[in-house]
């Protein structure tokens, strides 16, 4: 994956508190009685999927009820084969592919109906080759990398024009070399990641010239600040997710040897709450598992802690993509 | 589930007064909430329309709430759309068209007065700024192309308001594109219409200086001086101008001589900023971007060249830029981004064809330079080595 | 010994209470003298300054009964706010040992463009500044005081250039990069230098000034002109005026200085692009008070009293040798108080300055190495509306012109040391429309003090107001001006033996309110309540508060 030296960690792996993350993603569905979690109703599937992914990088994939999972997504799915946050939820690609990364993690693809899906994310493509996000029609490159996953995973890429998907992607590259959210947009790590990401699992990263790869892994590498984390576009503050959208483009870049490993290591476990488990976007703040499960995919990125491996195209256990792609 | 920003609190566990409080927000929230599923889901026994100004005030309840359900947007975008339609009107007698066209706008400007204060209180809440894009959408197809065009040109009011809070917004300066490609095209439209009329009229040549501008791309230009002039490190601004150039010259007609002549002026103030702060990524990446779409020796990704210039005037600018960097460098010998910058320079330099007027420059000399350079960048920027020995290995 | 009733000078719509604070049913009169005698204050505090103020509202918050006199009929002391007349009658009768040479002259101007009554005129003795990152104005919004306020933006920060009629006389200084960045005037080198040397005294990423360049006995002057700055004299100037500091950038302690300038640029922002310090409306200071006292007041712990003061104080025990009494334990007996009123009253702690206790203290001389100012208001018939002018809305009601040494001549001889003139427009409702104030101070030098002032002044509206336009084509005038000399704060004085009087120091105001009276003051709280926990908090149940009042 990366082309580097082997790196000279400094922290220790009992500095992850493993079983206090494990213990506070299953908490999570126990939060009625606070009132962020009905709040957040609108993020259940991706949560579960976030939650998921953390267990399975923390080598406890079973600590969620596989069956009570499963249940979950299938009551989430439309008639038109597109997936809601929740039962009684509108379907969008975002839940779309958060179903079915689950699904596929816990190898279930056949519990839904996924022709009715693929019919679904087929029929959100636009005629630039972008993808909208629902019905209403907001058009994002982030839609387009779900879009394309989601087909990816279900083996029918076919079913949609993926050479006026990647053109769109294209069309999107800034003069500093990174991705926006539609042409003209700026560059931002996270629209970066995506557009890579859909470059990647197209196999057509060579599409971008080597300079200009160059150009972009540079422009990722100078998130990094000096206290070792990493931020998402010039003079902003870092944040633990960026741990993520930044180190999987400089992953599929082939450019992780390109940051300081050792030092994002160590500001990565600042951010954890050893009382309550999960980790938080800066030390000290409040925890979420979103913030928790893009932590440990940069620890597992770089190869700290003794993490499971974690595919940076598509954000799921290696073990899964395997199970699904063959060894690539 | 997803914050940021948000400061861990120092007691683990809530008082029992602070837990009752909290199970009677749920309890309302939920009540609410079901409130509007109820809505969306109406039975089959009730004759009564969901679709009502009702219903679009009890989601306006739940959505101050919590912006982010995008459900309950969309929800309301279906009751907005319902009552838009002509049949839906609460009164027995046909409106004309001026009263339609009235009753349309009202209901649509209704809604963009409720989504301001929200956005106000999110603005970074995807879904907020895509309802109003919905709404402005709404407004193109079902308004007049003045009445349209107008409420598209208040916007720019909005999002000037926005980015002069938060001018590093990328959702404001998205909007900003978005704002000025439609009044371009209602423009262009409109323009359309007025010749045609004049063509059927009287016959005369449609007489150019009645017609509105069309492009925008000078004031957004303009803008973008204006906001990088109040903060340098304003990314965003820099981007969009990126983007404005080629379209500006192009405009203007620019010829050859007229594109140099910018270039000219756009390097020599990027000079004074880079002295002003060299430490400044912003400023640093557009710079570069100014110096690679100029003086590369290869064509550039983009479709037609913005700045033409010969092989000499290429290598002239090149060794002019890095005359003036090496004095700074002087002055901040430790700047890791104008290190990076002058081996930026120098291998654009060492890339373009040798000329015969090149008397000064020691091609050698700027090897032997940027090799200094790269060692002393490894010095003060060792959390990227591993990028500056890969470029040591190609040197 | 106070001054005299200047009640009785001005018209008679103005009554003996001067503001709505005091409650004339809580006045010792309407009081029962029996209950008054049994009552053991926690605190009697003599004068309504601000930090007497301060602790007034702070101890009533924390449940402590407080008395609180003044020795004038009007609240404030050094920060009080007066009107013309009373102004007048203030320099007639100032007794104040550190206050000299004090001087009430009006000035012949053309008919309909002179003073206007007396009430529409609220003047103090100094501008009272407020840096946004004030311990004191957080301390305001903490407690929820701030509301009762209304700032107003200081806005532009001028130097001032006399000697180059042609172009502009006032030079904007500059406070962010961006001002560096579109100053024509500097060259690409020289803007590289003023912000590295603005990053390294402000602390920012890069450059960092350490400790041991600020105690090296460097001025400000010596620090800019070394080789790695090389600052030209117009920057070095524009920097000094930044920190509000009387001294010649030759002679200003850098980190003094430092710490200044890094004030300012902290400031900066905080509650609006381009300023970094306010004014409150109706002179700060006074306003400051009132709200104090109001606040310590609507508890129903704190009593107001004007018009009256100590005349002696009698601490228990004098027979026995004083025992360190600690601040909880409570002595029956407290100390006994005779008042200017006849009254007499026991308290647990006395607070005041010397001017207001009845003890000799050693604050109350002067030494010879205190240094003197020289300190001005004045009045012109000009709105000076173009150094209010801001870029973003809205305008601004201060501005500071930073006068250099050396810029203003007179009789041959020009100023040995920079002014700071300290401009607020009618907007603050201190002066009417059409007219502005001046406060002016410089560092006192042998060879001359008021007579620069009127120079300057003079050459500040020829300069400025012949640029604006409209009605106000001819050049303002100057209407009135009241000039004094003081010295700088003195050293805190040594406690009384008992450690229950407590002495606060002579307390000059300058330009800023300074942030060391909240730590004067929480000091003296400390050692009345016995810790600093809940400063100004509002008290847990809250007391009720009479109708018609903000609920804060």
């Amino acid at each position: 994956m990366s082309i580097s030296s082997p790196v000279a960690f400094t922290n220790n792996p009992d500095e992850l508190f493993v079983k206090k993350h494990v213990k506070y993603i299953q908490s999570l569905d126990t939060r009625k009685d606070e009132f962020e979690y009905w709040l957040t109703e609108h993020l259940r599937l991706n949560g579960v999927y976030w939650g998921l992914t953390a267990l399975h990088l923390l080598n406890d994939p079973t600590a969620l009820p596989r069956d009570e999972t499963i249940n979950f997504v299938k009551s989430c799915q439309h008639p038109s084969g597109g997936f809601g946050a929740h039962p009684d939820h509108d379907a969008h690609l975002l839940y779309t592919l958060s179903a079915i990364q689950i699904l596929a993690m816990v190898d279930a693809l056949d519990a839904v109906d996924t022709a009715a899906t693929v019919t679904y994310v087929a029929g959100l493509q636009k005629p630039s080759g972008v993808f909208a996000g629902d019905e209403w029609g907001e058009e994002d490159t982030r839609f387009v990398y779900t879009g394309l996953q989601t087909l990816k995973i279900l083996d029918r890429l076919d079913a949609v024009d993926v050479e006026k998907a990647v053109g769109f992607v294209l069309a999107c590259q800034n003069y500093d070399g990174g991705f926006g959210v539609v042409p003209g947009a700026e560059s931002h790590s996270g629209q970066i990641f995506t557009c890579l990401g859909v470059l990647s699992l197209t196999n057509s990263l060579d599409r971008l010239s080597t300079a200009s790869r160059d150009q972009l892994a540079g422009w990722l590498a100078q998130r990094q600040l000096p206290n070792g984390g990493l931020n998402g576009r010039p003079e902003k503050l870092e944040d633990v997710c960026y741990s993520w959208w930044v180190l999987s483009s400089l992953a599929m870049l082939g450019k992780l040897h390109w940051i300081d490993q050792n030092k994002l290591v160590g500001w990565i476990l600042s951010c954890q709450d050893e009382v309550r488990g999960g980790f938080a976007d800066r030390k000290g703040n409040a925890v979420d598992v979103f913030h928790t499960v893009f932590a440990l995919c940069g620890l597992s990125l770089v190869g700290w802690g003794g993490l499971k491996e974690v595919d940076p195209v598509y954000c799921m256990p290696v073990e899964t993509t395997k199970r699904l792609f063959g060894s690539k | 589930m997803a914050s940021h920003g948000v400061p861990r609190s120092s007691t683990t566990v809530r008082t029992p007064q602070a837990i009752q409080a909290d199970l009677l927000k749920i309890e309302a929230y939920n009540n609410l909430v079901s409130e509007v599923q109820a809505l969306r889901f109406p039975s089959v026994q009730k004759s009564k329309h969901t679709y009502s100004p009702t219903s679009l005030s009890t989601t306006s309840s739940l959505l101050t709430q919590n912006p982010e359900f995008n459900t309950i947007w969309n929800f309301r975008r279906r009751i907005v759309l319902h009552l838009l339609l002509p049949t839906s009107s609460s009164s027995p007698t046909l409106k004309d068209d001026n009263d339609q066209e009235n009753d349309k706008l009202s209901l649509l400007s209704s809604e963009l007065n409720f989504l301001f204060p929200l956005l106000q209180k999110f603005p970074k809440c995807y879904w907020i700024w895509n309802y109003r894009v919905f709404i402005l959408q709404t407004a193109s197809t079902n308004l007049s192309l003045q009445t349209a065009l107008k409420l598209w040109k208040s916007e720019m009011g909005l999002v000037n308001k926005m980015l002069s809070r938060d001018s590093r917004n990328f959702h404001g300066w998205g909007y900003r594109r978005y704002i000025v490609q439609n009044i371009e095209t209602l423009q262009k439209d409109i323009n359309k219409e007025t010749t045609k009329e004049k063509e059927e009229g009287e016959g005369e040549e449609g007489v150019d200086g009645e017609e509105e501008e069309e492009s925008l791309a000078e004031q957004e230009f303009a803008y973008t001086t204006t906001m990088y002039g109040k903060d340098l490190s304003n990314f965003s601004a820099w981007h969009n101008r990126s983007k404005l150039i080629p379209r500006v010259l192009s405009e203007r007609g620019a010829t050859i001589e007229e594109r140099r002549t910018f270039l000219d002026g756009e390097l020599g103030e990027m000079q004074t900023a880079v002295y002003t702060d060299p430490y400044d990524q912003s400023i640093q990446l557009y710079n570069h971007w100014l110096l690679l779409e100029s003086c590369s020796s290869k064509q550039t990704t983009s479709t037609s060249p913005v700045f033409s210039l010969t092989n000499s005037q290429k290598l002239e600018t090149l060794s002019r830029t890095l005359e003036w960097m090496r004095e700074l460098l002087d002055e901040e010998p430790d700047c890791r981004l104008l290190l990076e910058e002058m081996i930026f320079v120098g291998s654009l330099f060492r890339d373009l064809d040798e000329t015969e007027e090149e008397e000064d420059v020691d091609r050698e000399e700027i090897k032997r330079d940027m090799q200094s350079w790269l060692e002393k960048l490894m010095e003060v920027d060792p959390m990227r080595g591993g990028r500056w020995r890969e470029m040591q290995e190609k040197l | 010994m106070c001054w005299v009733d200047v009640t009785s000078l001005l018209d008679t719509t103005t009554t003996n209470t001067p503001n709505p604070l005091v409650d004339p049913s809580r006045s010792f009169s309407a009081m029962n003298i029996e209950a008054l005698d049994q009552t053991v204050w926690d605190a009697v505090i003599a004068g309504t300054g601000l930090r007497e103020s301060l602790l007034a509202a702070a101890l009533a918050r924390a449940g402590k009964k407080v008395l609180h006199l003044d020795q004038n009929p009007y609240y404030g002391e050094e920060y009080a706010a007066l009107s013309l007349d009373e102004l007048e009658a203030w320099t007639q009768n100032v007794k104040l040992s550190h206050i000299r040479s004090v001087q009430y002259k009006t000035y012949p101007v053309p008919e309909g463009s002179g003073l206007k009554k007396s009430r529409s005129y609220t003047l103090s003795l100094s501008p009272g500044l407020l840096y946004t990152a004030s311990p004191i104005l957080s301390l305001l919004i903490k407690s929820n005081l701030h509301e009762s306020l209304e700032f107003l933006k200081v806005g532009g920060w001028f130097v001032y250039d006399a000697a180059t009629p042609l172009s502009d006389p006032l030079k904007r200084v500059p406070n962010t990069r961006e001002d560096i960045f579109n100053d024509k005037t500097l060259d690409p080198r020289t803007k590289r230098v003023v912000v590295r040397a603005l990053k390294s005294m402000v602390g920012s990423e890069g450059v960092n000034l350490g400790t041991a360049a600020t105690s090296s006995g460097l001025s400000l002057q010596q620090y800019l002109e070394q080789p790695s700055f090389r600052l030209p004299s117009s920057i070095i100037v524009a920097f000094t005026s930044l920190t509000l500091l009387h001294n010649l950038p030759s002679e200003l302690p850098l980190g003094e200085a430092e710490e200044r300038i890094k004030k300012h640029f902290d400031s900066l922002g905080r509650f609006g692009a381009g300023f970094s310090a306010v004014i409150s409306r109706y002179a700060s200071g006074s306003e400051l008070v009132q709200v104090l006292c109001r606040a310590a007041a609507v508890t129903g712990n704190a009593i107001y009293v004007l018009e009256n003061g100590i005349v002696d104080i009698q601490e228990p025990g004098s027979v026995s040798p004083p025992i360190q009494a600690l601040p909880n334990e409570s002595t029956e007996q407290g100390i006994r108080l005779s008042l200017k009123s006849g009254d007499v009253v026991r308290t647990r702690h006395v607070v005041g300055t010397a001017s207001n206790l009845p003890i000799t203290a050693p604050a109350d001389q002067i030494s010879s190495e205190s240094t003197g100012y020289w300190m001005s208001i004045y009045v012109v018939s000009s709105p000076l509306k173009q150094i209010f002018q801001t870029d973003e809305p809205p305008p601004a009601a201060g501005a500071i012109i930073y006068v250099p040494a050396g810029s203003i001549e007179v009789n041959g001889y020009s100023n040995t040391n920079p002014m700071y003139v300290v401009v607020h427009s009618s907007d603050t409702g201190e002066c009417p429309d059409g007219q502005s104030i001046l406060y002016i101070s410089m560092k006192e030098t042998s060879s001359g003090g008021a007579e620069f002032f009127d120079a300057t002044v003079k050459s500040l509206l020829q300069n400025l107001t012949s640029q604006e336009s409209g009605a106000d084509n001819t050049a303002g005038h100057i209407l009135l001006s009241v000039t004094f000399k003081t010295c700088a704060d003195l050293e805190p004085p040594d406690q009384s033996s008992s450690g229950r009087v407590h002495l606060l120091s002579r307390h000059v105001p300058m330009i800023e309110i300074p942030d060391s009276l909240v730590e004067q003051t929480m000091e003296i709280y400390e050692k009345i309540v016995g810790s600093r926990d809940a400063f100004l908090e509002k008290t847990a149940p809250q007391e009720p508060e009479p109708p018609g009042e903000k609920s804060g």
